[in-house]
């Protein structure tokens, strides 16, 4: 089943990056695909990702700073930040203030680049 | 200009201490990078060591805000009235958030636990990088700073200290899971004894929960080894972790990945259909009502090697 192969990433993604907490990929317009959540609500997760992803694209073209590259927000005691997975999905990784932004950034990549893959690639076969 | 200070490698603890010992002798100001692990910076004034910065362990903030109760208002307005002039620590004082020797305590802890936290962690180089104008300090240094001789010291004490750990399996990256639940109406002998078992689902990791209690990674790396020794703990396995484990007593949380069925055809990414979304609802809290209908959702695995398996 290639949802085991979502959730592998994932649970790997928060393996691999010190901080990070909590994710889920979901497609741009909410709808939870796969979450590897422990307290956070996945669906409420879900839609508000893509929500906030929506509106840091729009103010970003609006102010003309160009396309987005992640949105990423700070709260007392941690990050939300999500990123776009190719044009129709995107990843929301929670973690907690300890994280090295920079890292995660760097670390998110090839994640983003196979969930990318599994989630729009062609049909197999 | 920067130089590369290989370690020296006379052990896990002793590869950063070099390079320590020579920012001492040297009256180094500026920013040691420890590499390696998750890895962070020790920064130093004069020669003295007055901060440290890894993902590895809670630093002085986290300490305050989590662990002392310090309220975010009292933060958010010391941090207003003193960050931008480098005089946090004062303003938090001056807003009774904290005492001043309390303070000092924290930020000394947290210091020697970042250290042990980064070696502890698997870092194995570091590169100098002298101050230079403009560069922002630590927000909240240890002042006037300690030598790093006392720092190295105290980083070896620790790490002989957890060497016992070590060999049961505790280290910052293991995940220790509660053999049974923590009773919360148990007598508690010891706050953080009870607090590490509570949090220990057999996800987060020793680190993790060091992060959401406020508390040093070396005092719950001390406890989890304990706990692991007295049969109160095991350790998940670090490859085959099996996802959440829902912890009893901890409320209606989630329980196992959240997944939905997958959809007999045409699906790459979930499509969202008329009038079946409940249109920009968030859902209600998990304790009222039923979990949430799976829905026509899937993805397709296009790796040549799992593609055979199968086709919904």
């Amino acid at each position: 089943m290639s949802l085991d192969a979502v959730m592998a990433e994932l649970r790997e993604f928060r393996d691999r990056v010190t901080g990070v907490a909590e994710s889920a990929v979901a497609s741009v317009d909410g709808l939870l695909v796969a979450a590897d959540t422990d307290g956070a609500r996945p669906e409420a997760l879900a839609a508000l990702a893509a929500a906030t992803l929506g509106l840091g694209k729009r103010t970003g073209h609006e102010v003309g700073l160009g396309d987005l590259r992640e949105v990423v927000i700070r709260c007392r005691q941690g990050y939300i930040v999500v990123y776009a997975v190719r044009a129709e999905g995107l990843l929301v990784v929670l973690a907690d203030e300890g994280l090295d932004v920079a890292r995660l950034h760097l670390a998110a990549q090839p994640t983003i680049d196979r969930l990318g893959t599994l989630l729009s690639g062609s049909r197999a076969r | 200009m920067v130089s590369e200070i290989p370690g020296a490698a006379a052990g896990p603890g002793d590869q950063i201490a070099p390079a320590l010992l020579r920012c001492g002798t040297e009256r180094f100001s500026g920013v040691l990078r420890i590499g390696g692990g998750p890895g962070g910076d020790v920064h130093l004034r004069d020669g003295l060591v007055i901060a440290a910065t890894t993902p590895a362990a809670p630093g002085p903030e986290s300490v305050l805000l989590r662990a002392t109760g310090v309220s975010e208002e009292a933060w958010s307005q010391a941090y207003r009235a003193g960050a931008p002039a480098g005089e946090l620590g004062a303003a938090l004082v001056a807003e009774r958030a904290v005492g001043a020797a309390g303070l000092e305590v924290i930020c000394l802890t947290a210091l020697f636990d970042a250290l042990f936290a980064m070696v502890a962690s698997g870092a194995y180089r570091c590169t100098a990088e002298p101050a230079g104008p403009g560069d922002l300090s630590p927000a909240l240094p240890v002042s006037p700073g300690i030598t790093p001789d006392r720092l190295v010291r105290e980083t070896r004490r620790r790490l002989a200290a957890a060497a016992p750990w070590r060999d049961l399996g505790v280290t910052p990256r293991a995940r220790p899971l509660a053999t049974r639940p923590a009773d919360p109406a148990a007598p508690r002998p010891d706050e953080l004894r009870h607090a590490v078992l509570r949090l220990a689902n057999g996800r987060r990791t020793v680190r993790d929960i060091a992060f959401a209690l406020g508390r040093g990674l070396f005092p719950v790396m001390g406890e989890a080894a304990h706990m692991v020794a007295a049969g109160l703990l095991t350790l998940a396995p670090a490859d085959a972790e099996t996802g959440p484990v829902p912890l009893p007593g901890e409320g209606a949380a989630p329980a196992g990945p959240a997944r939905a069925a997958p959809v007999p055809d045409g699906g790459l990414l979930p499509r969202r259909r008329r009038g079946a979304s409940g249109a920009g609802q968030i859902p209600p809290p998990p304790a009222a009502g039923p979990p949430p209908a799976a829905r026509s959702l899937a993805v397709r695995d296009i790796r040549t090697a799992a593609a055979h398996e199968e086709q919904p």
